[in-house]
């Protein structure tokens, strides 16, 4: 489990758009395959390409949503674990 | 927020109630949807992904190649915002064998090759299920002088840019041009083709000074003059000939002869006249929406085999009328 502390970044072979329409496309190249983010799952990984640690990531977002920070860190966390899983994001 | 636990309907901020908003295998929880194909993703994030996975592939196998046209282009060559909706490269040419080896590792199927996309014998055409269409060309078409020398001029002024953020290499602004001016010249718009302008109408005369210097290294000055519209300079050309045939929106058979006269020996314009008959399965595919059958392949043929009598045959009467008229 990755502490709000730590800090992640795209991995190494990780491809990212950040699409006009607010989605993101991401693969890891060159396998794939290509995934789409939408909504808070964009949101997110916006604000995770900016950089910084999961709880300034979370603070950012929380000012975008206009939610407490404290109500959406576990869902922030979560899904920065899937990413990591993944392996579209590393520990920075 | 999380559609799993969230209890309650979230506003506009951005949560989407529901979901997590986050797709991936449908079979690996916790994601909740589907990898979406290729083409259920918007075509400019798709282009710009599929430009990095090119790259990712490259530079794995160590291959050194450039990224033209679409989003590799620097923006300020084009009038509107060409997106782009396949992946162009060209690549060292030493190289090519390496490259073609790993796409076929790497789930690219070859749709056409090298003899069968253009007059030009410049490309061959890959498809692959998430990335969509690759064109690899080993040179540019125009750029006449030895793809060697060509790939090392272009490597040597090469600008790195990022796309889907993955750096790729590109052309500088003046190799930019002049391929974008050898693409107008064969598109068949007339003398109007919007990337004409910003590529040389509307450039100061050194800018276009470092691009006719350039088309002069690399052997482009027919097809330069094509796009400029001093085709005439080079009335004696065979090359010339195959320019207007592609530019000026001729016949099928036009193209085919003036490629013919163009092909440097002998042998080179028999193998030409022979593939001109020739049926691309891939493009008759695309034609009929499914897999071509043996007696679809013979009809194509066929067909092409009429055509070409019939275009001949159209070329052959005015000339004969006129013959007749001189009379």
């Amino acid at each position: 489990m990755t502490g709000s502390g730590a800090a992640v970044r795209p991995g190494p072979d990780t491809a990212y758009v950040l699409d006009e329409s607010g989605l993101v496309a991401l693969a890891r190249v060159p396998e794939g395959p290509p995934f789409v983010l939408e909504g808070s799952a964009a949101l997110i990984w916006t604000e995770i390409v900016r950089g910084g640690t999961v709880a300034e990531v979370t603070g950012r977002v929380a000012v975008r949503v206009e939610r407490p920070p404290d109500e959406i860190a576990p869902d922030v966390a979560a899904f920065v674990e899937e990413l990591l899983a993944q392996g579209l994001l590393v520990p920075a | 927020m999380d559609a799993g636990r969230a209890q309650r309907p979230l506003d506009s901020t951005g949560w989407p109630p529901g979901r997590r908003g986050f797709t991936g295998p449908a079979a690996d929880p916790p994601y909740s949807g589907a990898v979406l194909p290729a083409r259920e993703i918007p075509l400019r994030a798709r282009v710009r992904l599929a430009h990095a996975a090119v790259q990712a592939l490259a530079t794995r196998c160590g291959v050194d190649l450039l990224h033209i046209k679409g989003p590799a282009v620097d923006p300020g060559l084009r009038r509107e915002d060409h997106g782009g909706a396949d992946v162009d490269v060209i690549v060292r040419p030493d190289q090519l064998d390496v490259l073609l080896a790993a796409l076929t590792g790497a789930g690219w199927r070859r749709a056409t090759g090298f003899t069968a996309g253009s007059p030009f014998d410049h490309a061959a055409n890959y498809v692959h299920e998430h990335w969509g269409l690759l064109d690899v060309h080993r040179t540019y078409p125009g750029l006449d002088a030895d793809p060697g020398l060509t790939f090392r001029t272009l490597w040597r002024d090469r600008r790195t840019i990022q796309l889907a953020a993955v750096d790729c290499a590109v052309p500088d602004r003046t190799a930019q041009s002049l391929i974008l001016l050898l693409h107008a010249a064969r598109t068949r718009a007339g003398g109007g083709h919007p990337d004409i302008g910003p590529n040389w109408s509307d450039l100061e005369e050194e800018q276009r000074r470092q691009i006719r210097d350039l088309a002069a290294t690399l052997h482009a000055e027919v097809g330069l003059a094509a796009a400029t519209g001093e085709l005439g300079r080079y009335a004696g050309d065979p090359r010339a000939a195959l320019w207007r045939a592609v530019g000026d929106g001729g016949s099928r058979l036009a193209e085919w002869r003036a490629r013919v006269r163009a092909a440097p020996t002998a042998r080179a314009k028999a193998s030409v006249a022979l593939r001109s008959l020739g049926v691309n399965r891939y493009y008759l595919e695309q034609r009929l929406g499914h897999p071509a059958s043996r007696t679809e392949m013979a009809r194509e043929f066929a067909r092409r085999i009429g055509r070409a009598g019939r275009e001949g045959a159209a070329l052959v009467r005015p000339r004969a009328r006129r013959t007749g008229g001189r009379r």
